[in-house]
């Protein structure tokens, strides 16, 4: 059964709605929103669940706390996991949040409710974030795809990540970091003809928008636009042209290719890039597993990190890192750690977040937040104020309903923001 | 835009079959300023609507040429006669019932039965809604319900996705929102609407085809008590015979225990029992019957949608007092008449055919669907009969890669919209541009190959004309012609690329993709 | 022969256990797990009884090796201590004998050298009377197995097993174990867990389970026979289900036969005792989940086994009776043959 909306809240979003909504276009909101269109997101998921006590949030010599020691990092104060040491260097870049507990501790259930904010149950299906940004931020200047996701198997468009804001808000995934179907110019056509046939058809378009509804024309001319645009780019998802030295520094192994697609996408000018890496829900090895995983995911974060930086593009870039849950403090008897939402950590860098800061903290054998827990509502709220968005006074339009960008009853997660 | 301004010529110079009376019923209740679709506008339409893809040049000259006033009722005639008819029938009425859940083979023969015999539609929803499994010309019905109890990961059976879907397809109420609690916006929708026919369908079990039913079928279970429900609002309880929404409660039987089975489960034998009162059965009477009005109208205004490319109430699943239809008058003339033919669904579509609101010019213009898309594409580049007959594609010969069924799945994975969301519009998609601009599958049908279009066109002295029609069903302008003249000129090293090129734009263009 | 263990009692511990052994007159049984102490039990020949920890470790304890005509214990932790113990006293000690993880320890059949490998990827010889470092070698890869006969054999993470002779730094020989090695995504499966030399040291033995797929692993567990002298890989030998997991333990009884312990999803695990010479095992206990180690006394008429409690797993905040958030524990099963 759905847990619900109440009538409250609907009154609560008619009267919001009345100031934005449809009359977004003109509001000071999005006048707001305009400025702020270099901003750019960089989001990596860690999927099946990255153990918090491996990396962000250690409890060294502790029941729980596994074999491995902790190291200070470039915060006096701050230590992670020893599985992190390039990340450890770069804490001051950081803000981790090890705060978080949420609600959901299944996969199936999960994965969708962390990635669409686990807002409440209005009867339709939310946004994954990436959508969410896709279509407040739109595809800025770059027009490129604005929500591309750099991901392990399959490629293609991913309509259902997009709910109710449609289709078009979908992502665009880069199967193992290929592009996707028919994205490039086919062998037997060359560039000059595919070039002219090309002006040929807008040629056609624009005579029969002359005549027919413009309406119907400009959808089909934008998708040709922005397919021109992506194909002119074709270079962002290939690698192999790369200086050796940044492949050998992202880490010869999916994820650091990835990563380093990734950071071409951003400098691209990408409004939202995606970086998935599966194979993180260890019920079973799990130390050896993450002494395996964490070092590559450490070399290729921290990597991105120094490079976001080094070109700047940290500064307008909004870096997420996370989970659908950390693991369970609890070892299991297959030396396995299980599902956890109960207390884990999230990391954040770059534009509108605080750097080298840490919020929140858990008890000493990490089963419990101490103090102020957050809920992934909170950190939507977090990242949208970020970039610049009020949650408070942006809604989204679903077909005349409007509803909220991140859970209603929750607030942003103040210490984390600049 | 939940307003449709329909309009209507005044002036008409066709003359009307005889029995094309509800048309001119229609007609009548209709006025309107926009200017007749001209012939070759309608020749187009009709064939994508009736045939699903696009007539031929010569099709097209001998319609353009023909001098006789009654030529489009005789062209509607002929195209609903076809068997083609009862395809693009089954095409869209699959697309609209299943959303894209995939395809099925036992499902489809069973819908282009259902248009070449011309099943009632009330005899179609009752197959559907209460599948004889072991009849083997109804079976495919099932795949209705059965498609929608599959298990999707580790989700529970969507029981409640099912029940949405009979009150949205049927009866054109989309009872989602009152699952838990009242409608929060719509105020005819009550929670006991969607409950009384939630009571039916959590009763259902999906059980795996066996010797004797050779699809996947259904079990039902025993229903001996009302189906109790609360208001997550109010946390008021209530209770619930199986019910229509709208309706009257199914009274259950008193029967219980054993005494409530016609055939007993029994665990040995694997039988999952038959119950003497089936809720399933029941509402698949209720649902299909005369007196259930928004089962008439549903049925009219999703017809009027596929034909005119517009709603008379949209979306076409929320019916309801506060969101009247566009036209009242009108969707109450179709239903009563749709009511009293029986449900008839051809006759319907051929009086819908024949009024001017279907003939007008314009203002209705829509993307056509994979479906259409691909038959319009495959005629017009001349390779329909090639790809039919090459039913073992053999990657190593090049005019023999690709069957019938490749192109199918490529245009329908770059064309048609993702899966359970209603399809109103085909949306040109970056996905749908870049299959045109880059794929394989649109390069290789233009390529010269014996008998295809850019074979023949090679071998006109006038090519513009013969491209115009034979893409857009219509004579170039001079400019046109001149621009291609040009074109080839300019390309003059490589002819029969050039024509290919040619042919590629106006293939990729929005005037082929919508249609006229 | 074919032995027929029986189970005498089960004893309770507060922590989990990874690695458990007697000492040489059978009388003290030391125990390695997740904590920093090594726990230790005076056994009597029917029961266990407590006696102090051994603390001061970090991390978890991991590894630990009996002298095997003297008292001393030797014993690790994952932060790289290496200590040498009498009763509770220590002998000497090096406090990052290894850089982190000290993975295993093994004692030279004299007794007079120690050698212990680790995460660090080094392989180094002690000596066992005065601690000092004799020889070290870069195996360039996480160590995961070692045993020691006249000279050291290790595996790696990869299934990468060498023969070095450590004083004169030279490879003697190399078996090819990669079956136990799969990269799956990112993640390394090193599925190597025990290397025993049986048979006066003509077999050589690597245990442990041929990996199948990372993140929640399920394999079937494995042994492989190498022919000491060739190299050859003789005989493989696999037992249950991708349920089982792994052969986290192996010891060779006075008889001859083979006994193993394993422990896969949770909830299974298995004692089985094998013939060498067979493929199948004549004897299979089901009835402990989750086993971690084999201690054999040195009799060879009891051993003991370390299981895991039934229900270890769950996704959440599972709760104790106590309201308390769940411990797992390793029930000691001791059995007699």
């Amino acid at each position: 059964m759905n847990p619900l909306c109440t009538p409250r809240d609907h009154t609560f979003s008619r009267r919001a709605f009345l100031g934005g909504g449809l009359g977004l276009l003109t509001s000071p909101l999005f006048a707001e929103a305009m400025k702020q269109r270099d901003k750019q997101v960089l989001f990596v998921w860690l999927d099946g669940g990255m153990s918090q006590l491996e990396t962000w949030d250690p409890k060294p010599n502790t029941e729980f706390g596994g074999p491995f020691r902790s190291i200070p990092t470039s915060v006096p104060g701050v230590h992670f996991c020893e599985l992190m040491p390039k990340l450890a260097k770069q804490m001051h870049k950081l803000c981790v949040v090890r705060s978080m507990c949420t609600k959901d501790n299944a996969h199936s259930s999960g994965v969708d409710r962390i990635q669409r904010g686990d807002p409440k149950n209005r009867g339709v299906p939310y946004p994954h974030f990436g959508a969410g940004v896709a279509k407040l931020l739109g595809p800025g200047s770059s027009g490129l795809p604005p929500y591309v996701w750099i991901k392990p198997g399959s490629g293609g468009f991913r309509a259902e990540d997009a709910g109710f804001l449609g289709p078009k808000y979908g992502s665009l995934a880069f199967g193992d970091g290929k592009p996707p179907d028919n994205l490039l110019r086919h062998p037997d056509i060359s560039a000059e003809q595919d070039a002219a046939r090309n002006e040929l058809r807008q040629m056609l378009d624009q005579r029969f928008a002359k005549q027919r509804e413009k309406r119907v024309v400009e959808a089909n001319a934008s998708v040709f636009d922005m397919a021109d645009k992506l194909m002119a780019r074709a270079d962002i998802f290939d690698t192999s042209k790369l200086p050796e030295r940044d492949r050998e520094r992202y880490g010869r192994h999916d994820f650091g290719q990835h990563m380093l697609v990734a950071r071409q996408m951003l400098e691209a000018g990408v409004r939202f890039v995606k970086v998935t890496s599966y194979g993180w829900d260890t019920h079973g090895d799990n130390f050896n597993a993450h002494a395996g995983m964490v070092p590559k995911f450490d070399q290729a974060f921290s990597a991105m990190l120094e490079d976001l930086e080094a070109s700047g593009l940290l500064k307008t870039t909004l870096v997420i890192c996370l989970s659908e849950f950390g693991r369970t403090p609890r070892i299991n008897g297959h030396v396995g750690r299980d599902h956890w939402p109960e207390a884990w950590s999230i990391a954040m860098a770059g534009h509108g977040v605080k750097h080298g800061m840490v919020v929140g903290e858990t008890n000493d054998r990490g089963t419990e937040v101490k103090a102020q827990p957050h809920d992934i509502g909170a950190a939507f709220h977090t990242w949208y104020r970020a970039l610049g968005i009020d949650p408070m006074k942006t809604e989204f339009d679903n077909a005349g309903q409007p509803l909220p960008i991140a859970h209603d009853d929750m607030l942003p997660i103040k210490e984390a923001l600049a | 835009m939940h307003r449709v301004v329909l309009c209507l010529l005044i002036l008409n110079a066709h003359t009307w079959a005889e029995e094309a009376l509800l048309a001119r019923k229609i007609e009548a209740l209709l006025p309107t300023k926009a200017a007749a679709a001209n012939d070759a506008e309608f020749l187009r339409r009709v064939w994508l609507d009736f045939d699903g893809g696009i007539p031929t040049p010569n099709e097209t000259r001998a319609f353009l040429a023909d001098p006789s006033a009654d030529k489009r009722t005789k062209l509607i005639d002929k195209l609903i006669a076809a068997p083609r008819f009862a395809v693009r029938m089954a095409e869209a009425f699959n697309v609209m019932l299943m959303e894209r859940r995939g395809e099925n083979e036992v499902w489809k023969s069973w819908l282009v039965e259902c248009f070449k015999t011309n099943k009632q539609w009330d005899t179609m929803v009752r197959e559907m809604l209460a599948p004889d499994f072991l009849d083997e010309k109804q079976r495919g019905a099932g795949y209705f319900i059965t498609r929608r109890l599959e298990k999707v990961g580790q989700q529970d059976t969507d029981y409640p996705g099912l029940t949405r879907d009979v009150g949205r397809m049927f009866m054109g109420i989309d009872l989602q929102c009152c699952q838990c609690h009242r409608h929060l916006s719509v105020n005819d929708y009550k929670q006991i609407d969607f409950s009384g026919l939630y009571a039916v369908y959590q009763n259902l079990k999906l059980q795996l085809a066996d010797d004797k039913h050779k699809t996947p079928w259904l079990s039902e279970g025993l229903i001996a008590a009302k189906y109790e429900f609360v208001s997550v609002l109010t946390d008021k309880k209530a209770q619930t015979a199986p019910r229509i929404p709208f309706g009257e409660e199914v009274m259950i039987p008193a029967a219980t225990g054993d005494d409530g089975w016609l055939v007993k489960p029994d665990r040995k034998t694997k039988e999952v029992g038959q119950p003497k009162f089936s809720p399933l059965r029941e509402v698949a009477q209720r649902i299909p019957a005369p007196e259930n009005a928004l089962f008439a109208k549903n049925i009219a205004n999703r017809v009027w949608f596929i034909l005119i490319g517009k709603g008379i109430v949209e979306p076409l699943d929320l019916h309801h007092s506060e969101n009247p239809p566009a036209h009242p008058e009108l969707l109450e003339l179709l239903g009563r008449e749709l009511t009293a033919h029986q449900f008839d669904l051809r006759w319907l579509i051929r009086e819908i055919a024949h009024t001017q609101a279907y003939q007008q010019s314009g203002a209705h213009q829509r993307h056509l669907t994979a479906e259409q898309q691909l038959r319009a594409f495959l005629i017009a580049t001349g390779e329909r009969a090639h790809l039919e007959k090459n039913t073992k594609p053999d990657m190593t010969v090049d005019a023999f890669k690709y069957s019938l069924t490749d192109f199918e799945k490529a245009f329908t994975a770059a064309l048609a919209n993702p899966a359970k969301e209603p399809e109103l519009a085909a949306n040109p998609s970056l996905r749908s541009a870049l299959f045109f601009r880059n794929s394989d599958h649109v390069q290789w049908a233009l390529k010269l190959r014996a008998g295809n279009l850019i074979d023949h066109l090679a071998k006109q002295t006038d090519p513009a004309e013969e491209l115009y029609l034979t893409t857009l069903t219509r004579l170039p302008t001079a400019e046109e012609k001149a621009e291609l003249q040009s074109w080839l000129k300019a390309h003059a090293t490589n002819k029969t690329q050039a024509m290919a090129d040619y042919a590629w734009a106006l293939l990729s263009s929005t005037e082929f993709f919508v249609n006229h | 022969m074919k032995l027929e263990p029986k189970q005498l009692t089960e004893f309770p511990s507060e922590r989990q256990i990874t690695a458990a052994r007697f000492n040489h007159e059978g009388s003290i049984l030391a125990a390695a797990g997740y904590e920093p102490a090594v726990r230790r039990w005076q056994f009597d020949g029917k029961t266990l009884t407590p006696l102090p920890s051994l603390s001061g470790f970090h991390g978890y304890s991991t590894a630990l090796a009996f002298h095997p005509q003297q008292p001393q214990l030797f014993c690790a932790d994952s932060w790289g201590q290496l200590r040498c113990c009498e009763g509770e006293k220590t002998i000497w000690q090096h406090e990052t004998a290894h850089d982190g993880w000290l993975r295993q320890i093994a004692v030279s059949p004299d007794g007079k050298r120690i050698a212990t490998c680790g995460k660090d990827h080094f392989i180094r010889v002690w000596d066992a009377t005065s601690g000092k470092k004799l020889a070290e070698h870069d195996a360039d890869e996480d160590v995961y197995a070692l045993t020691m006969s006249d000279s050291i054999t290790f595996g790696d993470m990869r299934g990468r097993i060498e023969t070095w002779d450590l004083d004169l730094k030279k490879k003697q020989r190399t078996f090819d174990a990669a079956v136990l090695y799969k990269l799956d995504r990112i993640q390394d499966l090193g599925g190597l867990r025990v290397l025993r030399f049986i048979d006066d040291g003509k077999t050589l033995l690597a245990a442990g389970t041929t990996p199948q797929n990372g993140a929640t692993p399920q394999s079937i567990p494995t042994i492989l026979f190498f022919d000491t002298a060739s190299g050859k890989l003789t005989k493989t030998v696999t037992h249950g289900t991708n349920k089982e997991g792994y052969i986290h333990d192996l010891a060779q009884h006075p008889s001859g036969c083979l006994m193993a312990v394993s422990s896969g999803t949770p909830g299974s695990g298995m004692l089985f005792l094998l013939n060498p010479a067979d493929k199948e095992p004549f004897h299979v206990n089901t009835k402990m989940a989750n086993c971690h180690s084999l201690a054999l006394h040195p009799g060879g008429k009891h051993f003991v086994v370390t299981s895991t409690n039934r229900d270890s797993n769950g996704n959440g905040k599972s709760l104790g009776k106590d309201g308390q958030y769940k411990t797992n524990t390793s029930p000691l099963h001791l059995f007699e043959v």
